[in-house]
Order: C-alpha cells, then sequence, then structure tokens
C-alpha cells in the first residue's frame, strides 16, 4: 500500500494531476509537529578580569520537542501553488559549562568551575513556498520549497557569577544567568505532504519538512553563538478547503 | 471569501508572522531645554498613572531659588528596578530637566516566592553579614546583562573576616546569588606592575581619587606600601604611616619596582604563612602589614653619614608592629666594601620574608637578639625566607629562582648569606667554629650559618663539611615537613632565651608532633643536628 501511495505521489509530481472533482483554491493547514533531532551548539566568550581574561565555554544540546504547524496553501495555477506557513517550536535547552577564572594574585594560575545551564530555544518561522500539488482519489499530494525566515531565542549564558574567598586559589559558581540570545536568519524549508478529503471542505493530512537556517545569537557583548536552526519536522494536522 | 474565512486568515497570518517579543532595553534620559520637556510633563503623570515611577524624594533647591528636585523611582507590578531612576528638576514653569534610566520590556512577574528572610539565609549562606541600612532584604528587579531581567532580593552585606562590603542579589524564586556587586566605596583594583628585577606581576591595590594606591584590599589584613620619596627627614618626624604618603600610580600599569616588589612580596609571604601553616600574618590575628620604600633616594647617597647608607641604603629592617624599611640600594655602578651591587632591597622576596618573619618571632617566640637565641632568630627568618622562594619560584639557579642563597636576587653576586654553603660566605657551619666574640651582638647573623645548615640538611641532606657526618634528608618534595617542624618549634616550643641545644630539642619533638616518633622527619632533624655539632 504503502508503496503505491509513494508511486502515486511522485507520478504526481512529475506529471501534474488533472483538474479533480473538487478543485479548491484555498488550503488552510492547521496543525502540529515534532522536531526531531537535537541541535547541538557550543559558545565561548571571555572578559577581562584581573589583567588576564576570563574564559566560558558552554555546549548546550536542544532537545526534541512538539510545536505549532500552520499555514495556507493558494492554488494559484493548475497544479502550482503558493503557500504561507509557520511553525513554532519550544524546545528544552541543557548545557554544561566550564569557565577558567584568573588568580588575583598571579599570572597563569587560573581557578578553574564547571556547572549546568538550562533554559529554552524557541524557533519560530515563516516559510513562503512554492507548491507543486496533484489529487488521486481523496488524496491531496503536495510537494514544496522555498524561503524560510525564523526568529530564534535561546536562553544562552551572559555570564558566570561566581563567590571565591581567600586565598582564592578555587571560586564556587554562584550563579550563571541566561539571557535571550537571538536573531532573525533567512533560510530555507522543503517538504511534502499528503492530505486525506473527508469532505469538500475537511481533510487530514500529515507532513514532513526539512527547514535549515544559520542563526547568529547575539547577547550583549558576546561573541555571537552560531546555532542551526529547525531540522526535519514531522506532523500533521486538520485541512480546511475553499 | 466569507467573513468567517477572512477572520481565519487573520488568525494565520498572525499565527505564522514572526512574535516582536518584548526585549530589555534601557532608556537612557538627558533631557534638558526644548519641546521634549513639554512631552515629559505629560510621560511623567502617565508613568505615575500607571504605577511605572513614584516619587521617593523630593527637595528646594538649595541654590536656585523657585527650582525643585524629584526623584523617581521605577517600579514594575510595584516592585523596584534597580538603577531605574528619574531625576526631575522643575520650576514654576515646569519641567526644566530630567535625567535618568528607564528599563522597558519587562516581562517578568513580580512576585516572589521566597521570603525576605530565605534572603537572609542565604546571605549567611555564603559567610557573609547583612551592614547597615541597606542590610534588610529588598525585593527589586534586577537588569541583567543581554537584556533580561531578574526578580530578586537585594542585600547589603559583609564578608566574613573583610572590609568588602557588597550588594547581593538573590533570585526570589530560587534563592541562587544572581550578582555580587562590590559596594566599597574605595574600589579593590588589581593592576600589573614590573619589579626590581623586570618580572611582570599583579599588583593589588585600591582606586583612590582617579588614582590607585598600593593598598591590598583583598588578603585579609591590610597590606600597604609607603613610598618616601627620599626624603629621609619626613620619615623621620611623621608621627605614623598616613594614606597621602601610600605609593601610588596613575593608571595602575606600576613601574617602580621598589614599590611593585615590596608590596607583591609582603603579599607573597603573608599568602605562604597562611597557605603552609594557616597562620594569619604576623601576629596571627591579620595585624596590618605596612612597607616602607624609598625612605632614601640613591643619589643622596654621598650626602650621608655611615651609619644612613648602612641603615636606609644596604639594608632592611622590621621596624616593628609589622613595619617594614626597605633600603634604597647602591647607586649603579658602585659597590659595597665586599665587591657586590646593591639593588633595591625590596626587590628580593627572600628579604622580605626574612624580615616580615622577625615580625612573627615578635609575636611568638621573642628570641632575644643576642648570642644563640638571636642566631635563632635570625636563622629561622632566613629558613621561611628560602622557604617561601620555593613555594612561589621553581628551584634553580640565578635571579626569581628558589635556592639556599639569601639576598641573591639583589645583592650581587651571591647574596649575604647561604644555608647550603655558610662557609663559603665566611660564616660558620659547625657548633664546634662558631663566632663567640662580641660583634654582631654575639654573631646573631655569623651563627646563624649553623642551623641554617642544619635546616638545608634536613631537608636536601648531604654531608657537613666538618663533621663529615652525612644526613639522609626527608628530600625537596617532602620539604614541607621540614618547614612544618621548624615552623613549630619556633612559634609555639622556644622559649625567647632558646640556644642551639634547645632548638635541636624542640624540633625534634615537633618533627615527633607532627609526624610521628621515629619517622624519616625526626631523623633527619636529629641527625642535622648532629651533623653540625648541636647534641
Amino acid at each position: 500500500m504503502r508503496t503505491t501511495t509513494l508511486a502515486l505521489f511522485l507520478t504526481t509530481l512529475a506529471v501534474p494531476a488533472l483538474a479533480a472533482d473538487d478543485p479548491y483554491k484555498v488550503k488552510l493547514l492547521l496543525g502540529g509537529g515534532y522536531q526531531l533531532g537535537g541541535s547541538d551548539f557550543d559558545q565561548t566568550f571571555s572578559f577581562p578580569q584581573y589583567q588576564e581574561n576570563a574564559t566560558v565555554n558552554a555546549a548546550y544540546d536542544a532537545d526534541k520537542a512538539p510545536g505549532l504547524d500552520v499555514g495556507i496553501q493558494w492554488n494559484a495555477f493548475r497544479s502550482i501553488g503558493f503557500s504561507l506557513g509557520g511553525t513554532l517550536y519550544d524546545r528544552d535547552l541543557t548545557g554544561t559549562f566550564d569557565a577558567s577564572f584568573p588568580h588575583p594574585f598571579f599570572f597563569n594560575q587560573p581557578r578553574t568551575a564547571t556547572g549546568d545551564v538550562t533554559g529554552k530555544m524557541k524557533e519560530t518561522a515563516g516559510h513562503l513556498n512554492l507548491v507543486f500539488f496533484g489529487k488521486s482519489g481523496n488524496l491531496d499530494l503536495s510537494a514544496w520549497g522555498g524561503v524560510s525566515i525564523f526568529k530564534v531565542q535561546a536562553d544562552i549564558l551572559s555570564t558566570v557569577a561566581y563567590s571565591q574567598t581567600y586565598p582564592y586559589d578555587t571560586v564556587t559558581v554562584t550563579s550563571a544567568p541566561t539571557g535571550k540570545g537571538e536573531d532573525t536568519p533567512l533560510g530555507f524549508n522543503v517538504g511534502a505532504s499528503v492530505d486525506y478529503r473527508f469532505s469538500k471542505s475537511i481533510g487530514f493530512g500529515i507532513q514532513g519538512r526539512f527547514a535549515r537556517a544559520k542563526a547568529k545569537l547575539a547577547l550583549g557583548e558576546n561573541p555571537e553563538v552560531e546555532v542551526d536552526a529547525g531540522g526535519l519536522q514531522v506532523g500533521g494536522g486538520l485541512r480546511i478547503y475553499f | 471569501m466569507s467573513a468567517r474565512s477572512s477572520r481565519l486568515m487573520a488568525f494565520l497570518v498572525l499565527a505564522a508572522a514572526l512574535p516582536a517579543l518584548a526585549q530589555g532595553r534601557e532608556e537612557r534620559i538627558a533631557t534638558a531645554g526644548g519641546q521634549d520637556l513639554v512631552n515629559w510633563t505629560a510621560r511623567l503623570q502617565q508613568l505615575s498613572d500607571a504605577g511605572q515611577i513614584r516619587l521617593t524624594r523630593s527637595q528646594d533647591d538649595a541654590l536656585v531659588s523657585g527650582r525643585r528636585h524629584q526623584r523617581f523611582a521605577q517600579l514594575h507590578q510595584g516592585v523596584p528596578v534597580f538603577g531605574g531612576e528619574l531625576v526631575v528638576q522643575n520650576s514654576a514653569a515646569g519641567v526644566v530637566s530630567v535625567f535618568g534610566t528607564l528599563y522597558e520590556g519587562i516581562d517578568i512577574d513580580a512576585r516572589a516566592t521566597l521570603t525576605a528572610d530565605d534572603a537572609l539565609a542565604a546571605v549567611a549562606k555564603l559567610g557573609s553579614k547583612p551592614f547597615g541600612r541597606g542590610g534588610r532584604p529588598e525585593l527589586v528587579v534586577l537588569p541583567l546583562d543581554g537584556g533580561a531581567y531578574a526578580l530578586t532580593y537585594k542585600v547589603r552585606a559583609r564578608k566574613a573576616n573583610s572590609l568588602a562590603i557588597s550588594l547581593l542579589f538573590f533570585d526570589a524564586r530560587t534563592g541562587a546569588l544572581v550578582k555580587d556587586l562590590n559596594d566599597l566605596k574605595s574600589q579593590s583594583a588589581v593592576g600589573s606592575g614590573t619589579g626590581v628585577l623586570g618580572d611582570r606581576k599583579k599588583v593589588s591595590a585600591r582606586s583612590s581619587s582617579s588614582q590607585f594606591v598600593a593598598d591590598d584590599e583583598l588578603r585579609p589584613p591590610r597590606i600597604a606600601t609607603f613610598d618616601f620619596h627620599g626624603d629621609l627627614n619626613r620619615f623621620f618626624t611623621v608621627a605614623d604611616l598616613f594614606d597621602q604618603d601610600l605609593a601610588r600610580d596613575a593608571d595602575n600599569a606600576w613601574t617602580d619596582g621598589a614599590n611593585v616588589d615590596a608590596h607583591t612580596y609582603a603579599g607573597f609571604t603573608y599568602d605562604y604563612y597562611f597557605k603552609r601553616f594557616g597562620r594569619r600574618g604576623l601576629n596571627n590575628n591579620d595585624i596590618p602589614i605596612r612597607s616602607v620604600t624609598h625612605p632614601v633616594n640613591r643619589d643622596d647617597i654621598f650626602n650621608y653619614s655611615n651609619d644612613i647608607v648602612a641603615q636606609f641604603y644596604l639594608n632592611a629592617f622590621y621596624l616593628g608592629d609589622g613595619i617594614m624599611i626597605y633600603g634604597e640600594g647602591l647607586p649603579e655602578g658602585y659597590v659595597d666594601l665586599a665587591d657586590r651591587s646593591w639593588n633595591y632591597v625590596a626587590g628580593a622576596l627572600d628579604v622580605v620574608t626574612h624580615e616580615l618573619t622577625h615580625g612573627v618571632t615578635d609575636f611568638t617566640s621573642q628570641l632575644i637578639y643576642q648570642g644563640e637565641s638571636g642566631a635563632l632568630n635570625e636563622s629561622f627568618s632566613d629558613m621561611m625566607a628560602t622557604s617561601s622562594e620555593f613555594y612561589f619560584q621553581p628551584a634553580g639557579n640565578g635571579s626569581l629562582r628558589a635556592d639556599y642563597l639569601i639576598g641573591e636576587d639583589v645583592i650581587t653576586p651571591g647574596g649575604l648569606r647561604s644555608m647550603a654553603r655558610p662557609h663559603d660566605y665566611g660564616d660558620p657551619d659547625h657548633y664546634s667554629v662558631r663566632f663567640t666574640g662580641s660583634g654582631d651582638n654575639g654573631g646573631v647573623h655569623i651563627n646563624s650559618g649553623i642551623p641554617n645548615q642544619a635546616f638545608f640538611l634536613a631537608i636536601e641532606g648531604g654531608t657537613n663539611r666538618v663533621s663529615g657526618i652525612h644526613v639522609t634528608g626527608v628530600g625537596a618534595a617532602n620539604r614541607e615537613q621540614i618547614e612544618k617542624v621548624f615552623y613549630r618549634a619556633f612559634t609555639d616550643l622556644l622559649p625567647a632565651s632558646a640556644n642551639f641545644k634547645t632548638a635541636r630539642a624542640a624540633t625534634v619533638q615537633a618533627a615527633r608532633d607532627l609526624y610521628g616518633a621515629g619517622g624519616a622527619a625526626e631523623s633527619a632533624v636529629a641527625q642535622a643536628w648532629t651533623a653540625v655539632g648541636v647534641n
């Protein structure tokens, strides 16, 4: 069955289908998705202290997460249309850091410390796509590709605070405050969906999308943090046809 | 498209649109004159009506009649925003000027889950105590780096055993310390400096009136260095050491080697005693350590008597009460009677530790500075001097290397004494050849060679030149054992009138106390004393 469906779908892509019995001009997609795969990124920053530089290296891991996936598709031509979509994924972010703080009395005798950092990484994206669509019975088949604009916000370290007491040979991390590092990079997305129409105006569909953008998160005066936004997303939801 | 479809479309477009989240931002306001002031009158009213600012102080202008000054604190959900304030100058005609900072985009919930008592507990956990008026925890919104905000309790606190006063900000939900802001109005500042020998080191200083002064606020006691700029008369006439004489530098990049080394090496000596023995300074109660540099000018040497030259050029001495005086050395190209050049005396770590150890002796055994007890007094200073070198410097020959020579970094060639080979410097290395004359207070420096040699042999091992007795030392890797043995004996066990024989018994006892009877330390110490003829 899966093979047959796939064959039909590919055929549809290669040769746009004839006009359907119940053609529609506009399709709304209301659903959810799941971002597969984690996203790892690193952060390094330093700041002057005691005539040397303190350095902090952090490694983050954004978990897989469910999200919102909505859109609207306008079938402008016989088998070609346009779509505007939006996705929102709010992912848990965990990480660890190691820091090196200069000694107040001696050069080249840094004190080191490690710790954990937690927060959120929120990816909101808008997708403008060219859509190829077709039909096979009650199945609507679509494939698309286009540009995406992301807004990426992640809780990344703004500094690492520590306490120290004489003779200052060790430090104790007291807090690792985070701030929202953010960027709005341009990227791309490609994907495909299969919808089943229950009636003239209602259906249900599943889709898969791969979206990607390189975000450079800025926070204060710290160096930008490069993050791969997006990834493979699968989902499904309600389809409303007009 | 139907009306329902239009609403759906609007929803989808909104859902797909990128959210413009409120981002923390500070608005710095400096408005004096112009149309903006008219707007400010209305804006102040708006902010006040919205509960975003609150009048905290209002007073008439004492200098310009008819003017009034008002201070408004910024609020978020009724909670003050740290640093958010407007200062408004009014006249009968309206607002004259507005200066201040307002923070925007604050999106946190201002309800604390922790209480003020929880904040006080967090202060105590850090080993600090609430201090003064600001010691009562106050709930504030704290702007963080990067535009975020945190709901915190602000507490002004003093750290234990320290003058350091901080504004501590604890997260009002988790109790974690979010920020530690030094609130001592004189700010400690770590600078860098170049020592007498051209080595670069950190200088723990304090900023004061746009300058930096050699006043260490990071170590538990006050460690300060006073530069008399060659004004010996002033040094003789001042009743005490005052801050106006503190060594100072404009940019905290110190270039006067004598000041740099006197100051940093005093700190190193404190560190050595603390880290090795847990001792808190000369009196074990953090008595201030004050160093005096440049009591004379090198160029004035020919204007002074031999006594002054001996005291303030070719010498360093412990004056008492934690005060050290460092000699100026000789002008370049000049040598002493032993054909030695003298650099600024403060430039040698062992010299600084040696003299400060006289302070330790003053507060402990008070070994009488005469005869054998005096030689023990001098020797103990040499032992600690060499030990601090080995603690901070790599072992080896040459300047800034740890060895068993005394003063070799600034008195060249060779320094003043050798603990490994006292005989090479004309000092006895065996009791049978001790100095028995009356000079040098009965040979306090000269005969220090005998216990010095015992200390050396107990660590490094070797054979005494006179007795030919071989000693198995504990080895350089275990030098800490012998340092602790002699420290314990000389600070806790010896009486003021101790002689060499007493020192032997006390150090053997100390070795037993610390490392067990019959152990390697006791054996090394006993052998060493035997080797130098003290039984």
